[in-house]
């Protein structure tokens, strides 16, 4: 088994199968650019820098490339239905301890900067799964967001809102 | 310890539904209700909610591309809701491309008096606009300005109403596709909807629904004629495949007709010379619409 090890802006060292890497489009554009796929080339003497991720988030997203090991890998940015997806329950509890945390947003935006599409996908609608039913009084206290609105403007929405059902 | 930090907005406030808002709700409460031992209880179970929620995610530090997907995935009744949560979430759905939705529709019921308008999953009640079009038009702009659609539909079986050329071209420029009903239209007007679409880049098509009488009308305007055959031009026109009649008994067996313009294909699907009240259809696009027009044999 091929280990690549992954150095994270604090400087932790994960070495990581280079299987799962396959996911990471940013990632498999090094190995490949850095020849570590090469049988003369020492993958283990060649660390791969990181230094938009930290240790702790590179974890999650390690964790999270082994669970999806095998998955077949995202091509493209085709999102047009994508308000129909569904979040697997695996995902879902991964996601959810750090959810209104900042930790699920330096996930989302490590899983943009990695080029792990599933993942960012998924994150992306596990944060719109909060909103899901929801109204906005609701979204702002489970947010921390203050109501920036006039009691008038608030009126005003609620009644276009009402126009709809 | 009841208190949590927002970090965009730098203010403390209790997560708790007691203590719905503020700092300053929070401690008028505890000091009024300082004797009461129910207080304890209550601040046990927000240091609880606030060690949950510590560090809460500041969600608009997110770029904008990661909220445009967020958005992405939310439902248009989801959508609407958001914009009850503060002024950028507002913008966020009203004024950016916030996704792809497979198709809006505007009906005009009821003697014209009523407009239903559905965007998605949303469907918009029909006395809201009181038969007023231009309204409800304002209010889906104002909305879900960036929104994409797949087909964008106006409907109106009755003729109680008529979209005006300039509705057109603005649908014509924001919509992919279009299907509508009674367009005022001159052979003008049709000739520079096909030259746009011409010369667009991506696939474009028009559906345009009217009485025999008025597509009838609108062709020949624009010199297409009953003598002309088959490969036959007219102006730019060029007739692909005219109404066909039965060589033995004279009558017509297909009344569909297919013509070229520059780029674009057209087809109409019942052209009757003679004008009559039923229904037509006249499409025209710069796609590969031929595949579902193929042509005939004979």
């Amino acid at each position: 088994m091929v280990l690549i090890t992954l150095v994270s802006s604090d400087e932790q060292n994960f070495p990581v199968e280079r299987e799962l890497l396959k996911q990471s489009g940013t990632i498999e554009t090094l190995i490949v650019n850095m020849n570590l796929d090469d049988e003369d080339t020492d993958a283990a003497a060649m660390p791969i820098p990181l230094p938009n991720v930290k240790g702790d988030v590179l974890e999650k997203v390690i964790q999270w490339m082994e669970h999806h090991k095998g998955d077949p890998v995202k091509e493209g940015d085709n999102e047009d239905n994508n308000a129909e997806i569904v979040v697997p329950q695996w995902d879902d509890d991964f996601f959810k301890p750090a959810m209104y945390g900042s930790k699920h947003l330096e996930l989302t935006v490590a899983a943009s900067y990695l080029d792990i599409k599933n993942l960012l996908t998924l994150s992306c609608k596990a944060i719109s799964n909060t909103f899901k039913g929801k109204t906005g009084p609701q979204i702002r206290e489970e947010w921390g967001v203050p109501n920036e609105f006039t009691p008038e403007e608030e009126e005003a929405i609620r009644k276009e809102n009402e126009w709809s059902e | 310890m009841c208190m949590i930090f927002c970090p965009r907005n730098k203010f403390t406030f209790c997560p708790c539904k007691k203590f719905s808002s503020s700092l300053f709700e929070c401690t008028t409460y505890a000091s009024l209700h300082s004797t009461s031992a129910r207080i304890s209880g209550i601040l046990s179970y927000c240091i609880v909610i606030s060690s949950y929620k510590y560090n809460i995610m500041d969600i608009f530090a997110l770029p904008e591309i990661f909220l445009k997907k967020i958005m992405r995935t939310l439902s248009m009744q989801d959508r609407a809701s958001i914009r009850l949560v503060c002024r950028a979430f507002y913008k966020l759905v009203a004024g950016t491309h916030a996704g792809y939705i497979a198709r809006g529709h505007i009906s005009v019921e009821g003697f014209g008096r009523y407009l239903y308008a559905n965007i998605g999953d949303l469907t918009f009640k029909p006395e809201s606009f009181q038969g007023e079009f231009s309204e409800c038009l304002i209010l889906r702009s104002r909305l879900f300005n960036g929104i994409y659609f797949g087909t964008f539909t106006i409907t109106e079986r009755k003729l109680h109403f008529c979209i005006s050329i300039d509705l057109f071209f603005k649908l014509l420029a924001a919509h992919k596709n279009l299907e509508l009903t009674n367009v005022d239209m001159t052979s003008n007007d049709l000739k520079k909807a096909l030259q746009l679409i011409s010369a667009e880049n991506t696939e474009k098509s028009v559906c345009l629904f009217d009485t025999v009488t008025q597509i009838t009308n609108l062709i020949k305007s624009c010199g297409i004629k009953e003598t002309l055959d088959d490969g036959d031009a007219c102006d730019e026109f060029m007739v692909v495949q005219g109404p066909r009649r039965s060589v033995i008994l004279g009558n017509y067996e297909d009344r569909s007709m297919r013509l070229r313009y520059c780029n674009c294909w057209i087809h109409i699907d019942n052209c009757k010379w003679e004008g009559g009240d039923e229904w037509s259809t006249m499409r025209f696009g710069n796609g590969e619409e031929w595949k579902q027009f193929p042509i005939r044999i004979g």
